[in-house]
C-alpha cells in the first residue's frame, strides 16, 4: 500500500499557476483592484487603436487580434462578477503570489483616505452627515418623534447623571 | 430640548423595551425600525445582521432596512453583499438614499469613476442631496482631481456641513500630499469653508503638515500622538509612504534595506506601540513582494520570515513563505501549506472565525482542491491536462469540438494521494464556506425545507469536519469535534422551515452551485474510476464525501449549471442530471429533491464505488482464494446494507457468489436481481442470464457447493429470504408442474426451467400450455442462446403435439431422452401428412415434425440425413422465428452435434463418470467434420482428471496413479494439426495435458478462444494451487524431520503466495520460532493477524504461549552453552502469559544474573558482580513474598536464593 491512511494528502504533484493565465496576459498583478485591471485594459485599447490607425499593410490584422485578446481577458477578469468567478476557479493566481496583510492595506495610497476617515471620526465623531457608511446621519437622517422619545429614556449619560443627583439627594437627607 | 445623542443609547435595553410595546401595527413598526437603527451601534457584524434581519422579518416591504443592512455591510468591508442587499429592493432601488448607498458601495469596491456618476446623478434628481454632492467629490479625488475640484466650487460652505467638508479637504491632502499647501490656502484662506479657529480647521491643518514633513520629522511624531490611535497610523503611513518613494527613486535593494533598517531603529524604540510593528512589518512584506517579482526567492524568503517571526499570529506571512517555496519548488513547501492550515485553526479554536476568516481559511484549501481536480497546464513544471484527477477530453463532430472530463485513471493508478487531495480539501472548503454564512442556522444549513433535510445536512457537516483532523492532525481534531459539536447542537426547534422565496444572495448561491459540482464529480468518479483494489480507505473517503455533500444538493443549483450560458464549462453536471433521473426515475419534467431522494442518490453512488471495488479485488487476486472472496462479498454486502434495491449489486454478488461456487446464495441472488428490475431489460441482462445457465447445471448436475459462515451478512436479502422460504414451503406440495412455474417466478430468465416446464406438460398432455410457457420463454430470456433454445423449444412442443395425436407413447420416448427412438413414429407421422390425409393434422405446421425427425437423426449421428430433415423443416417454415432457429441447423448440423456431445461430456462428468466422459469427447472428436470445436471438451475432461486425482491423493494419504491419456485416431485431412494433439496427450500428468489441449483449442478454432482462454486460467490457477499444496507437504515433511532451514527455504520459494497465504504462515512462524528468529516471527504474525483468516485465529490467541515457550527454551540452550548475555537479552525481553511462565521465568532470570555476576567476579569487575547478584536475589525474594510463593517450585528457588545468599555474601566479604 502506498500513502498513508488517514494523513494529509501528499500527492506527488506539485502546486503549479497557468502561466496563460489572465493576469499574466494581460500583465498585472492578481492582487490588482478591478478598476485598475479595467483602466490597464483601456490603456491597451487605446494604444492598440491608435496602432491600427497607424498601421502599414504588413502588420494588417495585429491590432484586430490585440483587441479580439484584450476583449477575452476582460470577459474573464475584467468585472467584478466576472473576476470572482474566475477566480474561484484559479483561486492558485492569487494565493500563490506574495501579498501583503489585509492590515497593510490601509498604510497604501488607496486606503489612506479610510484611514485619515476613521481618524475625523475619532477626533469629530460621526454624528453629522458625510460620505460614509460610519456617518450616523446617513442611518437615520430622520427619527420619528414617538421613537425619539422612548430612545430618550435610554440615554446612558442622562440616565447616569440622574443616578448619581438622586444619590446625592439621599447623602444630603441623611447627613442632615 | 437637546438632541438625541444615539451613540450613547442604552441600545439592548431600549430594543427590549420596544419589543414588550411592539403590539400593534404601529409600535412594531418603531420597534423595526429601531432594531435596523441599532445595527449601527452593534458590537459585530453578526450581532447587527440580526439585529437587522429581525426588523426586516416584522417589515419586509419597508426598504429603510435593506437600505441600512447594505450600510451595515459597508461598515464591515462587504461592498458585494451590500451592493446585492440593494439589488433586492426592487423599484425602491431608484430613491435617492438607496442610490447614495449604492455610489458609496460602489466607491468601496475600487470603482471610484462609476461612483462618481451615480452620485452625480443622485444629486442631479433631488438638488437637495447635499450629502451624495460631497460623495461625487469624494470619488473623484483620485480619477478626475478636476472634477472633485469643481465639483467642490458648488457645495455649501455654512458650518453645518463642517464635518463632511473636514473629510473632504483631510482626504485630498492625504491622497495628494503635495497640494496640502494649495488646498489649505484656497479652503482655509482665500475662500474659507471652515470657521477659522474652530477643531475642523486645526485638523485639516494638522494632516497637512504630517503630509508635509520630513522623515526624522514624522518619526519624531509618532511619540506626540497617541498609542493606538487612527492619528499614529496615519502618520505611520505618511513615513512608509516617504520611505517607499525614496526606495522608488533610487531603486536598488540598498535602499530598501536602508529604510528597513529606519523601520527597524524605529521599532526597537516603540515597542510598547503595535502600529509601529505593524508597519514595520507591512514593509518587510513589501520588500518581499518586491524581491518575488524580481525572482530574488531567497531574498523574499528572508524578509518573511522577519515579518513572521514578528507576528506569529499573522497567517498572510506563511501562506507567503508557502507561495515563495512553491516557487522556489521546494519540497518544504508541502510542510509550509500544512503550517499555515495549522495557523488558521489555531486562529479558529481562540474564537477567531467570524465570516471573513472563514473565507480566508477556506482559500488554500479550494486552491488544493481545484488544482487535484484538474491541474492547470504549465510546460515549464511538466504539468498538464494529465495531471489531476480528471482530464480533458477534446472530441470533434462536424467540425464543432466539445470538452469533457473523465477520470484520469493512469494518473490515479499511479498516484491515489491526488484523489485524497481532492477529497479532503473540497470538504474543508465546503465546511469554511458554510462558516462564513453566519450563524443564522437557516442559512448556514442553506434552509432547510424539513427536520430530516436539517438532521441530514447537520450530519453532512459533521462528517465534512472529519477532513480537518486528517490534514492537520492535532489542531485539526480538536477543531473538527468543536465544530461537529456545534452543528449538533444547532437549534432544531429555532431553525424555522419555510420555504424560501427571496433570491439567493451570492454567497449561498455560489456554495450551492459548488456542492451540484462536487457531487456531479463524485457521480463520475463513482461511476468511471477502477479503484485501486489494495485503498479501500480511499472508497470509505469517498464515500464519506458523498454522504457529505448530496444532502445539500439542490434542484435549483443543478438547473442553473445545466443552463446553456454554461454550456463550455468543464463540469460533470450533465453526467450526475442523467444519473439521477435515471436513478431516481424522473423522465422528464423539473427535478423535485426531497431528502428522500438526496438519500437514495447517496446510496447508490456509495454502493456503486463498494461494487466496483468489490471487483477490482477480484481481478487483482489472481488464485482468488476463498478468504479472498468472502472478503469481495463483505464489500458487496455493505453496498447492499446502501441501496437494497440496486439490481447491480445483486449481480455482481451473484457473479462472485458463483465464482466462489456458493451456489444457493447466488440462486437467492439471481432471484432479488429480478425482483429488483422488475422483469425489465438491464445492462446486466446477458450477465446474469449466464450466471444462470451456470446455476442451473450445477443445479442440474446436483453440485452442492459452498456456504458462508453464519458471520455473513445477507442484509437486504430479508425480504426475499422471507419469500423464499414460503415459496419452498408452498412449493413442497405441489406437482413437478406447478414447481417449476413457481421457480420460474423466481428466475423469470432462466431458459432451462422453461424447458423442463415445457417438457413436462407435454408429458402430461397440456401441449397449450406448454406452447405459452415457451411463447413466455421467448419474451423473457433475451440472450442469443436463451433466444435460440426457447425458439426450439417452442418447435419442439408443436411437433411433440403433432406426434401426441397417433402416437403419444412415441411422445413419452422422446422426452425420456431416447430421441432416437422416436424416429419410427414421427416417419409414420410425417407420413401420413404427406399422404394428404384429413383431420386432425390441418392446417398442417409438419415443419415442426421434421424438426423432430432431425433431432432424432441426429441421436442416431446420422448427420446427413438429419441436415437433410431440418433443410426440409426451413423450407416449409412460414414462422420467422423459427426459421431462425431452423436456419443455423439447416445449414450445418456440426453445431448440433457439438452442442449434443457436449451435454453428454458435461453429464457424464457431473456424474463423476471420467472414463464415459472421455469416451464421448473422443467419439465426437474423430466423427466431427471440424475436430478443433471438439478440444475444449477434451480440456475439460482431461482437468477433471487432474482435479480427481488430487481428491483421490488427498483420501489415499499419497500420490494417486493417473492413467496416461489414450492416443486419438485422426484422419489427416480434417485435422492436420494431429501430430499436436498426440504429444500434448503425451504429457505426464493431466494437469499438463490439459494445459496443452487448452492451448491447442484456443490456438485452432476460433470460436473456442474466449473460453479457451478462461479454461487456461483456472488451469493456471489450479495448477498453481497443486505447486503451492506441494511446497507446503515439502514444508511440513523437512519441518517433521527436523531439516528446519531447508523447510524455510521451501518456503521462501514457494512465491508471493506464500507470504498472505495463513498455511503457509502459520507454518513459516513455528520454523521461525524453532529457529530463534523471534522478532520474524512476529512480523509474520503480524500479517496473519491483518488478514483477519478465520483459520488464523487460533494461532493468534496460542501465539503468546508458543513465543514464550520457545524464547524461553533457546534462553535455557544458551545457559546451557554459557552464552549468558544473549540469554539476558532474551530473557529480559521476554513477557511471561501465564503464573507458571511467570515463575519460569523469574527463576531463569534469577539464575541468568547470577551466572552473569560470576562471569562479571572472574573478570574483575567486582560492582558489577554484586549488583547482578543483588537484582538475582531480588527477583527470586519477590517471587517467594508473592501469594503462593513460588508455588511447587518454591523449594527450587529457595535452594537457589540460599546459594545465591552465601555468594554475595562472599563477593561483599571479599571486597578489598
Amino acid at each position: 500500500m502506498t500513502g498513508a491512511v488517514g494523513k494529509r494528502p501528499r500527492p506527488k504533484g506539485r502546486l503549479v499557476v497557468d502561466p496563460n493565465n489572465a493576469y499574466a496576459r494581460l500583465g498585472v498583478s492578481p492582487l490588482s483592484t478591478t478598476e485598475e485591471i479595467k483602466a490597464f485594459i483601456l490603456n491597451k485599447r487605446s494604444k492598440a487603436q491608435a496602432s491600427n490607425r497607424s498601421r502599414g499593410d504588413d502588420d494588417f490584422g495585429a491590432a484586430e487580434a490585440e483587441m479580439t485578446r484584450l476583449q477575452e481577458i476582460e470577459e474573464e477578469i475584467g468585472t467584478p462578477r466576472a473576476r470572482a468567478k474566475y477566480d474561484a476557479r484559479h483561486p492558485q493566481n492569487e494565493l500563490l503570489t506574495v501579498q501583503p496583510a489585509r492590515a497593510d492595506r490601509r498604510f497604501e495610497l488607496r486606503a489612506r483616505a479610510d484611514l485619515a476617515g476613521a481618524w475625523l471620526i475619532e477626533e469629530l465623531g460621526a454624528n453629522d452627515l458625510f460620505p460614509s457608511a460610519e456617518s450616523i446621519a446617513l442611518w437615520a437622517p430622520d427619527i420619528d418623534a414617538d421613537l425619539d422619545q422612548i430612545l430618550k429614556r435610554f440615554e446612558i449619560l442622562e440616565r447616569d447623571a440622574r443616578n448619581i443627583l438622586e444619590r446625592t439627594k439621599t447623602l444630603d437627607q441623611k447627613d442632615r | 430640548m437637546a438632541a438625541l445623542n444615539l451613540r450613547t443609547i442604552d441600545w439592548p435595553a431600549a430594543l427590549a423595551e420596544l419589543r414588550r410595546q411592539a403590539t400593534g401595527p404601529e409600535g412594531r413598526r418603531r420597534f423595526a425600525r429601531a432594531a435596523s437603527l441599532a445595527a449601527r451601534f452593534a458590537r459585530g457584524f453578526d450581532e447587527g445582521a440580526s439585529s437587522i434581519a429581525e426588523a426586516a422579518r416584522i417589515e419586509p416591504l419597508d426598504p429603510l432596512h435593506r437600505v441600512r443592512f447594505a450600510l451595515h455591510c459597508l461598515r464591515f468591508g462587504l461592498h458585494e453583499r451590500a451592493l446585492e442587499a440593494l439589488d433586492t429592493l426592487g423599484p425602491a432601488k431608484d430613491q435617492a438614499a438607496a442610490r447614495t448607498v449604492r455610489a458609496l458601495a460602489t466607491l468601496q469596491s475600487g470603482e471610484d469613476r462609476r461612483a462618481a456618476n451615480i452620485a452625480r446623478d443622485v444629486h442631479v434628481a433631488d438638488p437637495t442631496s447635499i450629502g451624495a454632492a460631497f460623495l461625487e467629490a469624494d470619488a473623484n479625488l483620485r480619477p478626475h482631481l478636476k472634477d472633485a475640484e469643481t465639483r467642490t466650487q458648488s457645495l455649501p460652505r455654512d458650518p453645518a456641513w463642517a464635518t463632511a467638508w473636514t473629510h473632504l479637504l483631510v482626504k485630498r491632502i492625504v491622497a495628494r500630499p503635495r497640494d496640502s499647501a494649495k488646498v489649505t490656502k484656497q479652503h482655509l484662506e482665500v475662500r474659507p469653508v471652515l470657521t477659522k479657529g474652530s477643531t475642523h480647521e486645526e485638523l485639516v491643518r494638522r494632516a497637512a503638515g504630517w503630509s508635509v514633513a520630513a522623515r526624522g520629522e514624522l518619526a519624531s511624531s509618532v511619540k506626540t500622538v497617541r498609542a493606538g490611535s487612527r492619528a499614529e497610523e496615519l502618520v505611520l503611513a505618511l513615513l512608509a509612504e516617504q520611505l517607499r518613494d525614496d526606495t522608488s527613486r533610487m531603486s536598488s535593494a540598498d535602499s530598501t534595506d536602508n529604510g528597513l533598517r529606519e523601520l527597524d531603529a524605529l521599532y526597537r524604540a516603540n515597542k510598547d506601540r503595535p502600529a509601529v510593528r505593524r508597519i514595520y512589518v507591512a514593509t518587510l512584506t513589501r520588500a518581499a513582494i518586491e524581491h518575488a517579482a524580481a525572482e530574488r526567492w531567497n531574498a523574499a524568503l528572508r524578509a518573511i520570515e522577519v515579518a513572521a517571526r514578528l507576528e506569529p499570529h499573522e497567517p498572510v506571512h506563511l501562506q507567503n513563505r508557502a507561495a515563495v517555496l512553491t516557487a522556489m519548488a521546494d519540497d518544504a513547501q508541502h510542510d509550509a501549506w500544512a503550517d499555515l492550515d495549522r495557523l488558521h485553526y489555531r486562529l479558529a479554536l481562540a474564537g477567531c472565525l467570524d465570516a471573513e476568516t472563514a473565507r480566508r481559511i477556506a482559500k488554500p484549501h479550494r486552491m488544493f482542491a481545484e488544482q487535484a481536480r484538474l491541474t492547470p497546464t504549465n510546460a515549464a513544471s511538466g504539468t498538464g491536462s494529465s495531471w489531476g484527477v480528471f482530464s480533458v477530453k477534446e472530441e470533434t463532430e462536424d467540425g464543432a469540438t466539445t470538452r469533457t472530463l473523465e477520470v484520469n485513471q493512469k494518473r490515479l493508478d499511479d498516484d491515489p494521494e491526488e484523489l485524497r487531495q481532492f477529497i479532503h480539501h473540497r470538504r474543508a472548503e465546503l465546511l469554511f464556506r458554510h462558516i462564513a454564512l453566519g450563524r443564522d442556522p437557516q442559512r448556514l444549513l442553506l434552509a432547510p425545507a424539513d427536520a430530516r433535510t436539517q438532521r441530514a445536512r447537520v450530519r453532512a457537516l459533521a462528517i465534512s469536519s472529519e477532513s480537518l483532523a486528517t490534514l492537520v492532525p492535532e489542531e485539526g481534531r480538536v477543531l473538527a469535534d468543536g465544530l461537529a459539536r456545534g452543528f449538533r447542537a444547532l437549534p432544531a426547534g429555532r431553525t424555522q422551515y419555510r420555504r424560501v422565496t427571496t433570491v439567493d444572495d451570492a454567497a449561498t448561491s455560489s456554495l450551492k452551485l459548488q456542492y451540484a459540482e462536487t457531487i456531479a464529480d463524485l457521480a463520475v468518479i463513482a461511476w468511471t474510476w477502477g479503484a485501486d483494489a489494495r485503498r479501500a480507505d480511499i472508497v470509505d473517503e469517498l464515500i464519506d464525501t458523498v454522504d457529505a455533500t448530496v444532502p445539500f444538493l439542490e434542484e435549483s443549483a443543478l438547473t442553473a449549471l445545466l443552463s446553456p450560458d454554461r454550456a463550455g464549462e468543464l463540469t460533470n453536471v450533465r453526467f450526475l442530471n442523467a444519473l439521477i433521473r435515471q436513478t431516481l426515475g424522473v423522465k422528464d419534467g423539473a427535478l423535485v429533491l426531497t431528502d428522500a431522494l438526496r438519500g437514495r442518490l447517496a446510496a447508490r453512488l456509495g454502493a456503486e464505488l463498494l461494487v466496483t471495488l468489490a471487483t477490482r479485488r477480484l481481478d487483482a487476486s489472481p488464485s482468488l482464494p476463498r478468504p479472498e472472496i468472502e472478503r469481495a462479498l463483505g464489500i458487496v454486502d455493505r453496498a447492499r446494507q446502501r441501496d437494497p434495491d440496486y439490481a447491480r449489486v445483486e449481480y455482481i454478488a451473484a457473479r462472485i457468489l458463483t465464482i466462489g461456487e456458493f451456489y444457493d446464495e447466488a440462486r437467492t441472488r439471481v432471484e432479488r436481481f429480478f425482483r429488483i428490475s422488475g422483469g425489465k431489460d438491464s445492462p446486466y441482462q446477458q450477465g446474469i442470464e449466464e450466471i444462470q445457465r451456470i446455476l442451473d447445471e450445477k443445479k442440474k448436475a446436483n453440485v452442492a457447493g459452498n456456504t458462508r459462515g453464519p458471520g455473513s451478512t445477507t442484509a437486504g436479502s430479508s425480504g426475499s429470504g422471507g419469500s423464499r422460504r414460503d415459496d419452498e414451503d408452498a412449493l413442497a406440495g405441489g406437482s413437478r408442474a406447478d414447481r417449476l412455474e413457481a421457480e420460474i417466478e423466481r428466475f423469470p430468465a432462466s431458459v432451462q426451467l422453461y424447458e423442463e416446464l415445457a417438457r413436462a406438460l407435454c408429458k402430461d398432455g397440456r401441449f397449450d400450455v406448454a406452447r405459452s410457457w415457451a411463447t413466455r420463454a421467448m419474451g423473457r430470456c433475451l440472450t442469443r442462446k436463451a433466444q435460440l433454445r426457447a425458439r426450439v423449444l417452442e418447435l419442439e412442443v408443436i411437433g411433440l403435439e403433432l406426434l401426441a395425436r397417433k402416437h403419444f407413447d412415441a411422445v413419452e420416448v422422446y422426452l425420456a431422452g431416447s430421441h432416437g427412438a422416436a424416429l419410427v413414429a414421427v416417419d409414420a407421422t410425417i407420413a401420413e401428412i404427406d399422404q394428404g390425409q384429413p383431420a386432425p393434422y390441418a392446417p398442417p405446421p409438419h415443419y415442426a415434425l421434421h424438426y423432430l425427425r432431425g433431432m432424432c437423426l441426429l441421436a442416431r449421428r446420422e448427420r446427413d440425413g438429419a441436415e437433410k430433415a431440418f433443410r426440409t423443416a426451413l423450407e416449409a417454415c412460414p414462422q420467422q422465428r423459427s426459421r431462425a432457429a431452423l436456419k443455423p441447423l439447416a445449414e450445418n448440423v456440426e453445431q448440433a452435434l457439438l452442442d449434443q456431445s457436449r451435454a453428454a461430456v458435461e453429464s457424464a462428468l457431473a456424474a463423476g463418470k471420467l472414463r464415459d466422459a472421455m469416451r464421448e469427447v473422443t467419439s465426437a472428436i474423430t466423427e466431427a467434420r471440424a475436430p478443433e470445436a471438439c478440444l475444449l471438451d477434451l480440456a475439460r475432461v482431461q482437468l477433471a482428471e487432474a482435479v480427481d486425482a488430487v481428491a483421490r491423493a488427498t483420501s489415499a494419504g499419497g500420490a494417486a496413479p493417473v492413467d496416461p491419456a489414450a492416443p486419438i485416431k485422426l484422419d489427416g485431412t480434417r485435422a492436420p494439426w494431429r501430430e499436436r494433439l498426440t504429444r500434448a496427450l503425451s504429457e505426464a500428468t493431466a494437469v499438463k495435458r490439459a494445459h496443452a489441449v487448452a492451448k491447442l483449442a484456443e490456438e485452432l478454432h476460433e470460436t473456442s478462444r474466449n473460453e479457451a482462454g478462461v479454461l487456461l486460467r483456472r488451469i493456471d490457477a489450479f495448477s498453481a494451487e497443486l505447486g503451492f499444496a506441494d511446497a507446503i507437504a515439502e514444508a511440513t515433511r523437512l519441518e517433521r524431520r527436523g531439516e528446519l532451514m531447508a523447510a524455510l527455504s521451501v518456503l521462501d520459494g514457494a512465491g508471493e503466495r506464500a507470504k498472505t497465504d495463513p498455511r503457509a504462515l502459520r507454518l513459516r512462524i513455528m520454523l521461525l520460532l524453532r529457529l530463534d528468529r523471534f522478532e520474524e516471527a512476529d512480523q509474520s504474525l503480524e500479517i496473519v493477524k491483518a488478514s483477519g483468516h478465520a483459520s488464523a485465529r487460533s494461532l493468534v490467541d496460542k501465539y503468546p504461549d508458543l513465543r514464550f515457550k520457545f524464547a524461553h527454551g533457546a534462553a535455557t540452550r544458551m545457559l546451557r552453552s554459557n552464552d549468558v548475555d544473549a540469554a539476558h537479552a532474551i530473557l529480559v525481553a521476554l513477557r511471561p502469559t501465564t503464573p507458571e511462565a511467570e515463575i519460569e521465568h523469574g527463576y531463569s532470570l534469577a539464575f541468568c544474573l547470577a551466572r552473569q555476576a560470576r562471569l562479571r567476579l572472574d573478570a574483575g569487575q567486582r560492582d558489577e558482580a554484586i549488583t547482578r547478584m543483588s537484582a538475582a536475589l531480588e527477583i527470586l525474594e519477590s517471587k517467594l513474598a508473592a501469594p503462593g510463593g513460588g508455588g511447587a517450585a518454591r523449594s527450587r528457588f529457595e535452594e537457589l536464593r540460599d546459594r545465591l545468599d552465601t555468594d554475595l555474601s562472599h563477593m561483599q566479604n571479599s571486597r578489598p
